[in-house]
């Protein structure tokens, strides 16, 4: 009986999936770490410069060549509307899971730095817009520096070592 | 059809993500969990049950009962609770946020 209903309920659920329901944890042992987000915003600059770097379409193009144009900047784009997001997703996480309120005193200027987080994080999916990517991920270092102080930990910006160049906010 | 049956049949079904109530409901897993099961009674300690997260009311959780908290609300809890977050950070729930006690998992 109890395999029955077991089956069929599994068969209702293919048919209409069921509702997420969360155990989740939010983690209050502590673990938020803003290096997810910084590597996101990374990953969308990388994404400007490699779409820069494809240029124009040429004329006279073969099938072929047109193809692997086409490609190349479709992957781009994916990856920059993906990471963009992701960008955003972590950094809302930190923001209203982590920070609470004592947090703003020290630092007023959180809400204004999430707000250009995840406006600039919607432009750069918009559009292409190398400026507004550089923006992007300056802002996420400064919310990186400011998570970092709020739990008393000093920063320092370092070279990122990575294809994208520039610097990294990380734990001194 | 189909959502028409769901609204006649007093269940819901639910998949479960997150580890906050290992080792007995593992993620993935299913519950069934009934919308008349406080019509009438009352949560108790132990009932596993489907409830609003008091501060994003869209999102659902899955947690045991603990105590009751004075009339009309309880207090909650992960089983496994380094990875819950539950009445220890958001208080009490009161009755409104609790959708279902789980009655059956598959």
């Amino acid at each position: 009986m109890k395999s029955l209903l077991r089956a069929s309920l599994r068969l209702l659920d293919r048919m209409s999936p069921p509702e997420t329901v969360s155990a989740h944890c939010d983690i209050p042992c502590g673990i938020y770490d803003p290096a997810l987000a910084q590597t996101a915003a990374q990953t969308v600059v990388r994404m400007h410069q490699l779409i820069a770097d494809l240029g124009a379409p040429k004329e006279g193009w073969s099938e072929a060549e047109a193809a692997a144009y086409g490609n190349s900047m479709i992957r781009y784009v994916a990856v920059k509307e993906h990471h963009a997001e992701l960008c955003k997703h972590e950094v809302r996480i930190i923001w209203a899971d982590y920070f609470k309120p004592e947090h703003l005193d020290a630092n007023p200027d959180l809400h204004t730095n999430v707000w250009n987080i995840l406006k600039l994080g919607s432009k750069v999916r918009q559009t292409v817009d190398a400026k507004a990517a550089d923006d992007l991920l300056a802002e996420v270092q400064k919310f990186a520096e400011a998570f970092w102080k709020s739990k008393g930990v000093d920063t320092k910006r370092v070279p990122s070592n990575q294809a994208v160049g520039g610097e990294s906010v990380v734990p001194a | 059809m189909l959502r028409r049956l769901r609204a006649l049949l007093p269940f819901d079904r639910y998949v479960v993500e997150g580890e906050s109530m290992l080792p007995e409901v593992a993620p993935a897993e299913r519950v069934l969990a009934s919308r008349l099961a406080y019509w009438l009674g009352r949560p108790r300690p132990g009932d596993l049950i489907v409830l609003r997260d008091p501060r994003e009311p869209q999102r659902l959780l899955l947690k045991r009962v603990e105590k009751a908290e004075g009339a009309g609300s309880w207090s909650v809890v992960g089983d496994n609770t380094d990875a819950s977050t539950d009445s220890r950070t958001f208080g009490p729930v009161s009755k409104d946020l609790i959708l279902g006690k789980v009655v059956f998992r598959y």
